[in-house]
C-alpha cells in the first residue's frame, strides 16, 4: 500500500466505543463515533493552536484525485503535557497515516485518535 | 485624655499584632495549599457522574421552574447531552467564572499565604482571590463572574464563602444554571500530599429548591508549569469550521 493511497476502514461500533474521545469546546457531537476512518497522505499544514490542534494533509482517492483532509485533536496544552507534542511535531511534507472518527456531515474531517508519522506511531497522550 | 488616647492606640496596636500573630500561628498549623493542581474529570461536580448522564435528574439537581427553564435553554457542548449547536457562553469567550473554572481540563495554580489564597487559572488566564484576613463581604459589591470570596480554617479544612455572582455563566459544562442569588461554600481539604478534595455546597433559591452539593478532586502536578490558554485564539478555528462544518461557536 503506497503512503499516498487513500484507505477507508470502517469498523463496527463495538471496536471503537470503549475509547470515546472527548474534546474541549465542541465535544464529539459533530463526529460519527460508530465509525473509524484511516487516511494516508502528505502533511500540508500543522496548527498547534487552541482550542484544538489541527492537521491538514492531502491524499489521493482511488481515482487518483488529490483530496484535502483535516483532523483535530485535543488542545495544545494538553497535547504538550500528555504526549510531548509541540509546534514542531509535524511539518509540511511529512508522511502520515491518520485514523479517527469521520465527521457526520461527510466532509473530509476526522476526530483524530491515531497517527503514524513517517513510519513511527505518535504518542497521543490522554484525551481531556 | 492624652494618656487615654495613648492607651487606646497601644491597645489597638497590640490587638493588631496579636491578630497577626494568630494568623501566623494558624498558618503554621494548617496546610499550605500552594501548588499546581489538575482537576479530575472535566464536565461536572459529581465524580460518580462525570459525563452528566444525570444532569436532568430533579432528585440530583432540584431546579425551580425558573431554573428548569434556564437549564432547558442551555445546550452544552460536552457530556452525554452534548449538542453540535451548543450555546455554551464560553464558546464566545465569556469567562467561565467561579466555580466553573474548576471544570476544565486545565490546571490551576494556588498561591497561598496566611491572609490570601490566590487561584491562577490556566484556562483563559483568569484569577480569583480568597481573603483570609478576617474581613467580611463588602456591602456594595458589584456582581462579577468570580464573586467575592472570604475564607477561614475549620481544623484542617479551609472553608471559603463566595457571594456577589453575576449569574451569567454555567455552574459546570453540562449546562446547570445559577443566578445572582448564588452563595457558594467550598471546603478544601488535603487528603494526602498530592490530593486535594473540594466539597461544594450550592445555595441559590432562585434556581434550586434546596441546597445541593458537589465535589472535585485535584491532583498535584509538581513538574508542570502553567501554560497560556487565551480563548480568543479559538477564533483561528473559524477557517476550519467554515471548511468542515464542524462548529463550536453558535
Amino acid at each position: 500500500m503506497r503512503q499516498t493511497s487513500l484507505v477507508f476502514v470502517l469498523s463496527a461500533v463495538g471496536l471503537v466505543a470503549a475509547a470515546r474521545p472527548a474534546f474541549p469546546h465542541h465535544g464529539t457531537a459533530a463526529y460519527d463515533t460508530t465509525k473509524t476512518v484511516t487516511v494516508s497522505g502528505t502533511v500540508t499544514e500543522f496548527r498547534f493552536t487552541n482550542p484544538h490542534v489541527l492537521i491538514y494533509w492531502e491524499a489521493k482517492d482511488e481515482a487518483g484525485n488529490v483530496q484535502r483532509w483535516s483532523g483535530e485533536r485535543s488542545g495544545p496544552n494538553s497535547m504538550a503535557r500528555n504526549a510531548g507534542w509541540s509546534s514542531r511535531t509535524m511539518k509540511p511534507g511529512d508522511q502520515v497515516t491518520i485514523s479517527g472518527r469521520p465527521s457526520k456531515n461527510g466532509t473530509n474531517t476526522i476526530a483524530v485518535s491515531k497517527i503514524i508519522l513517517n513510519g513511527q506511531e505518535l504518542s497521543m497522550g490522554g484525551n481531556d | 485624655m492624652r494618656n487615654y488616647l495613648l492607651v487606646s492606640i497601644l491597645t489597638l496596636g497590640m490587638a493588631g499584632i496579636y491578630a497577626s500573630d494568630a494568623l501566623a500561628q494558624q498558618a503554621a498549623s494548617t496546610p499550605n495549599l500552594s501548588g499546581l493542581w489538575q482537576p479530575q474529570g472535566s464536565y461536572t461536580f459529581d465524580p460518580a457522574d462525570p459525563r452528566g448522564a444525570r444532569a436532568a435528574d430533579p432528585t440530583r439537581y432540584p431546579m425551580t421552574p425558573w431554573g428548569l427553564e434556564k437549564f432547558k435553554a442551555n445546550k452544552p457542548a460536552h457530556g452525554d447531552g452534548q449538542n453540535a449547536s451548543s450555546n455554551d457562553p464560553t464558546n464566545k469567550c465569556f469567562p467561565p467564572g467561579a466555580p466553573r473554572s474548576y471544570v476544565t481540563p486545565y490546571p490551576v495554580e494556588f498561591v497561598h499565604s496566611a491572609t490570601r489564597l490566590a487561584m491562577l487559572f490556566e484556562y483563559d488566564v483568569v484569577y480569583r482571590v480568597v481573603y483570609m484576613d478576617g474581613r467580611g463581604h463588602p456591602q456594595d459589591f458589584e456582581p462579577t463572574w468570580m464573586g467575592h470570596s472570604i475564607g477561614k480554617w475549620e481544623g484542617d479544612t479551609l472553608v471559603v464563602h463566595t457571594t456577589g455572582f453575576n449569574g451569567k455563566s454555567w455552574l459546570d459544562r453540562v449546562g446547570h444554571p445559577y443566578s445572582e442569588q448564588l452563595e457558594l461554600t467550598e471546603r478544601f481539604r488535603l487528603v494526602d500530599k498530592e490530593t486535594l478534595q473540594l466539597d461544594l455546597t450550592f445555595h441559590d433559591p432562585k434556581t434550586y429548591t434546596r441546597d445541593w452539593t458537589g465535589q472535585k478532586i485535584f491532583k498535584l502536578k509538581p513538574t508542570w508549569e502553567l501554560k497560556e490558554y487565551v480563548c480568543e485564539d479559538n477564533y483561528t478555528f473559524d477557517e476550519f469550521q467554515t471548511e468542515t462544518g464542524v462548529k463550536f461557536v453558535q
